[in-house]
């Protein structure tokens, strides 16, 4: 797996900024310089998905459970 | 029976109280002026509570005492003395959410657990102390819990004040909510019963949210039976939440007797024996020989590990949580503690398809968890990797906290906020300083009954639910 080009060249607080617009999240850059670390471990935790290969799984969309009510008490 | 004191009146179990006020031996408003009085006693140690209602609980006690009198009584829960974490909207009562941006927060309506717990008799003395939004740090406006066993360390959170107030006797249950854990550690790390149910179990209506697809409200209270009541009279399908489930709710007291004979049990390494304090471990390794030494077969199991399940958590509640926030956010970011501020602008960040990513990775432990579900009835792992923590060094409290610590907090008690599966902390001992260590059990979904059972079961063996915290000992 190779690494995320974010993480490997190392993120920049305009980096940071940008992603944050996208949201509509306005960041001043002492603002987001601050937070460069903090996103930095947020994105590497993200990447952490890429390591399990969900195979063919489907998203857990709309999570609901009333079809397991084969284990349930009623 | 002798009277009691106000003193052994705030100690009774919930049922026990409930057997004196159905006897009329006890009336509701002794029993609420006696832990309205245990909070004027305690709470400014521990800062359980953000809002304390003693006027309208006595008037509330006062109703109470009539109805039972005139032969109108509705239950265990009728007359006894309960709070709410304070992100359960209550009509006409702040609501803050542990938060500077809900500080005026007063709502029209009333959580649903809220109305059936007023429904079945409760009386609501107060609304707890948490952490902000429910989201791992403490607003200072509100402060830290502290914690009943040892007042310089932490309840940790979210549903701080809840863990502290039920252990601390100031009021005989509480309801929390858990996103990755925020029944089950402050239970742990208080020394009393929290259960998060199956997801679509309780109602989430009413509730200010952290992650609509892992929150999860439930009960805490100081034994097993307790729980059950108060499960019993939230559960239940409410037209008002969409993933409210439609599956019968079952009489939970009258099955709590069920035992662990005969039930087979599953340990995992990657949630007994990694990661795992020494002295924790010790104790969940005794509590599970004990179930063993009762009739339960114990086996090893392989689950999918805590390293894949708290990222597919984490990337799926860091945005929805900032989906959520992101009108206030935008507006009036510092009014957020700076930790949640922090969380908030990188749940902004997070890609779409990181969410999912984590949304597959869901389905796949889900499915994983059900498989092995399909060969032993229960998991048992211990429900913290460590107990109570310094409030200096707590990662609840501080503004720089790290989070991958934060992650390894919940390795236990999140990955069943991701797949939905109920799971309970039930305590299980005491460190050598004294401080109380939870057993967490994990079932199948909506098989709550035999999950309380079983932890019933336990608690009969351990004893340890007896046990009061030093700051009522030395009342």
């Amino acid at each position: 797996m190779s690494e995320p080009t974010a993480t490997r060249r190392g993120l920049t607080s305009a980096q940071v900024r940008a992603l944050a617009a996208a949201a509509g999240v306005d960041l001043d850059e002492g603002r987001a310089a601050t937070l460069v670390p903090q996103a930095a471990q947020h994105f590497a935790l993200l990447r952490e998905l890429d390591a399990v290969d969900p195979q063919d799984a489907e998203p857990a969309g709309e999570f609901r459970l009333d079809a397991w009510r084969r284990f349930g008490d009623a | 029976m002798p009277e009691a004191s106000d003193q052994q009146l705030c100690d009774l179990s919930l049922l026990d109280v409930a057997a004196l006020i159905r006897q009329r031996e006890v009336s509701p408003v002794e029993v609420t002026a006696a832990v309205l009085a245990r909070i004027a006693t305690l709470d400014e140690r521990l800062n359980a509570f953000i809002t304390v209602l003693s006027d309208q609980a006595r008037r509330a006690a006062g109703q109470a005492e009539a109805a039972i009198a005139a032969g109108d009584y509705r239950g265990p829960l009728h007359g006894v003395p309960v709070s709410v974490k304070d992100l359960f909207a209550t009509g006409g009562i702040r609501t803050t959410a542990g938060s500077r941006v809900l500080a005026d927060h007063m709502p029209t309506e009333t959580a649903t657990v809220v109305a059936r717990l007023v429904d079945a008799g409760a009386i609501l003395v107060g609304k707890t102390n948490m952490l902000e939004f429910a989201y791992a740090a403490v607003h200072p406006d509100y402060g830290p819990t502290r914690n009943p066993w040892d007042v310089s360390r932490t309840t940790s959170g979210s549903s701080s004040g809840s863990a502290a107030a039920v252990a601390a006797g100031m009021g005989y249950g509480s309801l929390g909510s858990d996103t990755g854990g925020s029944i089950r550690i402050p239970a742990a790390y208080c020394g009393i019963v929290g259960l998060k149910p199956t997801y679509g179990r309780v109602s989430r209506h009413g509730v200010v949210p952290v992650s609509w697809s892992a929150d999860h409200i439930g009960p805490m209270a100081r034994t097993v039976a307790d729980a059950a009541v108060l499960l019993g009279a939230i559960a239940g399908r409410d037209p008002r939440d969409p993933t409210s489930a439609s599956v019968a709710v079952p009489a939970y007291l009258d099955q709590l007797d069920g035992g662990i004979a005969g039930t087979r049990v599953g340990i995992a390494d990657a949630y007994l024996r990694q990661r795992v304090d020494a002295e924790v471990r010790t104790l969940v390794e005794a509590a599970i020989g004990q179930l063993e030494a009762a009739g339960a077969t114990v086996e090893e199991v392989t689950l999918p590990p805590p390293a894949a399940a708290v990222p597919a958590l984490l990337g799926i509640l860091t945005p929805e949580a900032t989906a959520y926030h992101l009108p206030t956010l935008r507006q009036r970011p510092e009014d957020y503690s700076p930790a949640v501020r922090e969380r908030l602008e990188l749940g902004a960040m997070t890609p779409a398809v990181s969410y999912i990513q984590a949304q597959r990775l869901r389905r796949q432990i889900t499915d994983a968890m059900l498989t092995v579900m399909d060969d032993v009835d229960f998991l048992a792992m211990p429900t913290t990797p460590t107990a109570a923590t310094l409030l200096e060094a707590d990662l609840t409290t501080g503004d720089d906290a790290d989070p991958e610590l934060l992650a390894a907090l919940i390795n236990f008690t999140g990955p069943f906020d991701l797949t939905g599966f109920p799971a309970l902390s039930v305590p299980c001992g005491f460190t050598a300083n004294g401080l109380p260590v939870g057993l967490q059990l994990v079932g199948r979904p909506f098989a709550e009954a035999a999950l309380l059972a079983a932890a019933r079961a336990y608690e009969r063996l351990g004893g340890w639910s007896a046990r009061r915290p030093p700051v009522v000992a030395d009342l």
